[in-house]
């Protein structure tokens, strides 16, 4: 059925404008995956219960699954593929990988994502600050630690400007 | 439908390698705690999971699903659906292409693609194909079914009562008791000082992967490719070429990246089937998807038990005796819930009697979920363990300690190839500070702290087959081909180690093609923890024909005999004589031929010899005792895998396993209503998997590290599986500890235990 | 799942959005946040024909404290806007603390407050706490037509509020604390740590002269609506708030409490809960109110 209203929408992804023609039950998701091609930004329930649609709308992690695109119009939305910059990775994907944070990797854009916008309003958080930040990603997977530790990671070395090799208790265990 | 590989009797075999290899007595790269090989792709969100494949002119398809417990279709009526816009097929059961037989027993199947007898809500009806997902989702709701509901039991023991609703006509039992029996019980008990007996409930629990399940399917003349998220491709792709009627080699499957499965994935469903026949008749690809709903329902659980186990001892730590009944909802279709293989094997006792009777509910059908079975054991015989030590006044580790055998009781008496049972318990009991932490109750305001342990074992070895083949190119570099899956284990970054062990490639010169049935070699499914213990050694093997041959090579260009010369540094060097060395970029044999290519096969397991994984878990928790709250505070799981052949990814199994054993044990329920027959709870909001706040902070591991060169050139057991079998036990005789109370049923939420508390309080 | 097809309004100005609400009348839905409309939509649970985005009203997006009269917390305002506001964290850090408990991060961000309290669930983090701090909801209707209603008068059922079909809630008001007063949060899930509450309890008190001089407790999630335990308050008033005054109020709280059992926990486990939640924030406000004034509160 074509849609009651197809909408024109002006969305800023990733520091790109796009223009474009969408029906406006489509959900920001639906629109980031099937219209803009960024499938790194997953479906995991669409039902908002789960972080693995999360983005960032300027600056803050929110559920792309209970968000329409025409809302988002002169904001600036950041999906899992906007992270790298310059070629390089962001120090969370670098920290992710470095410790096994990413696992079967489903959830961890989202968790990427709510990771970097904790960073920026705190460069030094705690754990309880992490795992709050973090609860509303969920990941079946690593058990969050290896999550924490990236995050703790990433914020180490984005604080001290450099790389840190990670401590050989977080790599061989204690 | 051909059998999935863990129901053959005699599991298929390949060739024995041509030499038997040697363990490595030393190692460079294996063991190390290297990251995943794929990590980027993971990390960068480019990782293309079948869910991300955007095919040119693709079709969506949706599944309509009966909203009854028990119902009979008498009409469906597609008209409508079918003149929807974008609508490009429907299909029904009246489709004889989709009257695909389905839900085998020994004695043939039980139910069909769309069977008009619907025995669970969301049992499938019809499917429809349309343009976009949501021409498809309006088309489902235009479909108009005419039911006649049934009547439906959800619970096993209602079930199994007489006059019960019939959900098969054959009856609600799975055909046959298994008994197991060794010994007798009844001299077992009466040698016994001490005898505990006592019931234990667990509940039934959702795999809930975070990638759903689904299928792109599509058709190039008569050959089909569906891309598809699985555990194991070549499983697909054989129960497809058998429902399709086709060749296997015009069934080609893909499923590279996937999002978890935890056994959910482990085989085919029936939403791949209709995909294939969708696009099909549409001759168009087609994407078919179910939704986070629909994959609480019908694509597996593992099921709920209820277990009675009565267990003796005598006053110096030997068991005397134990009897295990076990009661299990298989769900709808046939499966098993059997439980009872470590009530017969994980500790040493003469006496033993296992009794497991399964049967049908008006529910979506069980499924293998990470160490089926083994968890649900573990609740009861941990605890009844637990009791047993009080009883006669052992510390429960110095008491499991008394009953560790070096044979399989259960397999005839024959020796393990390792066991580190003990290594677990002591030095797992040493890193946690067991006798510390069990020094007496401590209270802190209304929470009360307490310690407890658990051991395990885990049933399947893993073996042949599996065949893989290494490709050493002119330049150094070098191609793994292997069918086997990563589903987020880190297998690829495993089996990457072993040929850079073997040919000193660096990994980031290692080329993976994987899981891929048109261009990769047969292995099993990932899963039964049997992945790293079945293929590395094949890898190893492959590695190994590849240095054959690059030293054969370099041999003859250095006129020396082949078994004078080694490889090393990239160099292939004449034992003794220092001058007499070439580098393999020059080594005129493969500038020939471009390419070497080295084939490895699984060797057989020792046919004299039993091989299980053992673990042991420790736990830590504050209880509040008003509340009935629970605090993890600390978990510890010490894991004897065999070799450890990768720090890191040994950690992520082991973390993972421990947080599905807190769901398990302590927040994961499937609510079936019994006034509807429906499940409540079928969404992440009301069905509850560990969340970032639910795991302790304090979440340790202690490899055990000790090669099992018996089992396997590369000296490997698995781990995935044992990592999750004792936590939620280990987490109870933890709550025991701090409160003197025996959770019987899983999980211990802060209801029941609240409840508990207050009766205690009553009793004084 | 997918959302149902609708129409997409998105008015800029309070007056346009009531004009198109009265104008859709029992088609079209008010749409701030999203998260709990957009939800239901994707569970067919309900399909308007229009939606009425309010997030171009920018008049209704503020925070904001006036000495003389106390907070205003516009219908635009997130639940993370709550939580960071440095006046709400420091005036009324209950109201804060109780935002904070609301949901995940993600959904803090994008749903709003007022969105909360017009969802009407009776589990709604927000309202006990507001309740409790003598909390007022403007609704304008058509024409502008304004009026105040206590926020304890709002809810009306499960899913049901006072608010009429072509009502908007414009603002939460919140009076300026009284002198000497705090008030408290607490909640608990019987399931796991990131949950819906299973129960939650708001207080406020008053202490003068040493003595409680004023006290509302508000139970959420144990009855079909936000529910005041008057009993349990009436016997905190004049006492001078011991361990055993506030263990009975507790007690008092949990027999008034009309609590269901549900797949989120039993009734019998509720009941214990409020009395312990309520005991638990009893403590908490008044140890609150001796810390912030030195024990020596309009002596």
């Amino acid at each position: 059925m074509s849609s009651l209203s197809k909408l024109r929408v002006r969305l800023r992804v990733n520091g790109e404008e796009h223009e474009m023609l969408v029906p406006v039950e489509k959900t920001l998701l639906e629109v980031l995956r099937e219209d803009m091609g960024l499938t790194g930004t997953k479906h995991g329930c669409e039902l908002g219960e789960c972080g693995a649609c999360a983005v960032l709308v300027d600056g803050k992690p929110v559920l792309s699954c209970l968000a329409l695109p025409v809302e988002l119009e002169g904001h600036e939305i950041m999906t899992v593929e906007g992270l790298a910059a310059a070629g390089r990775m962001h120090p969370l994907q670098e920290a992710f990988a470095d410790l096994g944070a990413a696992q079967c990797g489903y959830c961890t854009p989202g968790f990427l994502l709510a990771a970097k916008s904790l960073l920026e309003q705190s460069s030094d958080p705690t754990r309880d600050e992490i795992k709050d930040a973090l609860a509303g990603n969920l990941c079946r997977c690593t058990g969050y630690i290896k999550i924490y530790e990236a995050v703790e990671l990433a914020a180490r070395r984005m604080r001290s400007g450099s790389e840190t090799a990670p401590e050989q208790a977080v790599l061989y265990g204690r | 439908m051909r059998k999935p590989y863990f129901l053959l009797k005699t599991p298929p075999t390949t060739p024995e390698p041509a030499e038997k290899l040697a363990p490595w007595a030393e190692t460079t790269v294996v063991g190390k705690p290297l990251p995943r090989v794929d990590a980027y792709e993971r990390v960068s969100g480019s990782a293309v999971y079948a869910l991300d494949l955007f095919l040119p002119d693709m079709l969506y398809a949706a599944i309509l699903r009966c909203p009854h417990a028990h119902a009979i279709v008498k009409k469906v009526d597609t008209a409508a659906a079918t003149k929807m816009p974008g609508v490009r097929a429907v299909l029904t059961d009246s489709d004889t292409e989709a009257r695909i037989p389905w839900y085998f027993t020994e004695k043939g199947p039980t139910s069909r693609l769309f069977d008009p007898h619907c025995r669970y809500e969301g049992e499938e009806i019809a499917a429809v194909a349309a343009e976009t997902p949501h021409q498809a989702a309006d088309a489902l709701r235009a479909i108009v079914v005419e039911y006649e509901e049934l009547p439906f039991v959800v619970d096993l023991d209602s079930a199994l009562k007489p006059g019960a609703p019939l959900i098969h006509e054959g009856g609600n039992q799975v055909e046959g008791t298994l008994v197991y029996e060794r010994g007798d019980i009844a001299k077992g008990f009466a040698d016994a000082e001490a005898i505990v007996e006592r019931t234990f409930r667990t509940s039934c629990e959702i795999h809930t992967p975070m990638e759903v399940h689904g299928s792109v399917a599509k058709w190039d003349g008569n050959r089909l490719t569906v891309w598809d998220t699985t555990q194991g491709v070549f499983q697909v792709q054989q129960s497809l070429a058998d429902a399709l009627r086709l060749p296997l080699s015009n069934v080609r499957v893909i499923g590279q990246y996937m999002g978890g499965g935890f056994g959910s994935k482990l085989e085919i469903s029936k939403h791949t089937v209709i995909a294939a026949i969708l696009a099909r008749k549409t001759a168009r690809p087609v994407k078919l998807f179910i939704s986070r709903e629909e994959s609480f329902l019908c694509v597996g659980n593992r099921p709920a038990n209820t277990m009675s186990l009565k267990a003796g001892v005598r006053k110096d730590g030997t068991l005397t005796a134990m009897h295990l009944i076990n009661r299990g909802a298989v769900g709808a279709y046939p499966g098993w819930a059997g439980v009872g293989s470590q009530v017969a094997d994980l500790y040493t006792c003469a006496h033993v009697r296992v009794e497991e009777t399964c049967g049908h509910i008006n529910a979506g059908q069980e499924r293998a979920f990470r160490a089926p079975g083994f968890p649900q054991c573990s609740w009861a015989l941990e605890q009844v363990m637990d009791e047993l030590a009080a009883a006669i006044g052992l510390d429960p580790v110095e008491f499991r300690l008394t009953s560790i055998p070096v044979v399989s009781q259960r397999q005839g008496g024959k020796p393990y190839t390792s066991t580190g049972l003990r290594q677990c318990l002591v030095e797992g009991a040493r890193a946690f500070g067991w006798d510390a932490a069990r020094g007496g109750h401590r209270r802190n305001g209304p929470w009360l702290r307490g310690a407890g342990v658990a051991a395990c074992q885990w049933g399947w070895p893993g073996g042949p087959p599996s065949t893989v083949i290494v490709r050493y190119f002119a330049d150094g570099s070098v191609s793994l081909n292997m069918g086997a899956s990563d589903i987020g284990t880190g297998t690829k970054t495993i089996m990457a180690m072993v040929v850079a062990e073997e040919l000193g490639v660096a990994l980031d010169r290692i080329q993976i093609e994987h899981a891929d049935t048109g261009t990769t070699q047969y292995a099993t499914p990932s899963g039964g923890s049997k992945t790293v213990p079945s293929d590395s050694p094949a890898v190893r093997a492959a590695a190994v024909a590849v240095k054959r041959k690059l030293l054969a090579m370099g041999a003859e260009q250095l006129e020396a005999a082949e078994d004078e010369v080694v490889l090393k540094a990239g160099e292939i060097l004449v034992a003794g004589s220092p001058d007499k060395k070439v580098r393999l970029a020059e080594l005129e044999g493969l500038m020939n031929q471009q390419v070497v290519i080295g084939v490895g096969h699984r060797e057989q397991n020792p046919l004299d010899k039993v091989t299980k994984p053992f673990g042991a878990q420790f736990a830590e928790v504050e209880v509040n005792e008003r509340t009935g709250e629970v605090r993890i505070l600390r978990l510890l799981g010490a894991h004897d895998s065999g070799r450890v052949m990768n720090r890191l990814t040994y950690q992520n199994q082991v973390f993972g396993g421990m947080t599905m054993g807190i769901g398990f044990g302590m927040t994961e329920r499937r609510v079936l209503d019994r006034q509807t027959g429906k499940m409540v709870n079928s969404n992440w909001h009301d069905y509850k998997i560990p969340t970032a706040m639910d795991v302790p902070a304090d979440l340790t591991c202690v490899p055990i590290d000790v090669p099992d060169n018996e089992f396997n050139s590369t000296g490997t057991k698995g781990l995935g599986e044992p990592a999750t079998i004792p936590t939620a036990a280990a987490i109870a005789n933890a709550v025991y500890a701090a409160t003197g109370i025996r959770v019987t049923d899983a999980p211990i939420n802060p209801t029941q235990l609240a409840s508990l508390l207050a009766d205690q309080r009553k009793r004084g | 799942m997918s959302l149902p097809q609708f129409a997409y309004a998105a008015p800029k100005t309070l007056e346009e959005a009531l004009a198109l609400l009265a104008q859709h009348r029992g088609d079209a839905r008010v749409m701030a946040g999203g998260t709990d409309l957009l939800l239901k939509m994707e569970r067919r649970k309900l399909a308007p024909a229009v939606l009425i985005g309010l997030k171009r009203i920018d008049e209704l997006r503020y925070i904001r404290f006036e000495p003389e009269q106390g907070l205003f917390i516009g219908a635009l305002a997130r639940l993370s806007d709550v939580v960071e506001d440095a006046i709400i964290r420091a005036k009324y850090p209950a109201i804060a603390h109780a935002a904070s408990r609301t949901a995940t991060v993600q959904i803090r961000n994008m749903g709003t407050v007022a969105g909360n309290l017009c969802n009407s669930s009776p589990c709604a983090d927000n309202a006990p706490t507001l309740i409790a701090r003598g909390a007022k909801v403007e609704l304008v209707g058509a024409q502008a037509r304004s009026r105040w209603l206590d926020l304890e008068k709002f809810f009306t059922g499960p899913g049901a509020t006072a608010l009429a079909p072509d009502e908007i809630m414009r603002q939460i008001h919140v009076p300026c604390p009284p002198g000497g007063s705090a008030a408290a949060y607490q909640n608990i899930s019987a399931r796991s740590k990131v949950d819906i509450s299973a129960v939650s309890v708001g207080v406020h008190l008053t202490r003068r002269d040493g003595k409680c001089h004023d006290a509302r407790i508000v139970l959420g999630a144990v009855a079909p609506v936000p529910m005041r335990a008057r009993e349990a308050e009436a016997l905190l008033v004049g006492t001078g708030m011991d361990e055993d005054v506030m263990r009975a109020s507790g007690e008092m709280a949990a027999r008034e409490a009309r609590p269901i059992s549900d797949v989120r926990a039993s009734s019998e486990w509720r009941r214990e809960m409020v009395a312990v939640l309520t005991r638990r924030a009893l403590r908490q406000a008044w140890d609150s109110i001796a810390s912030a004034h030195g024990g020596i509160v309009n002596r």
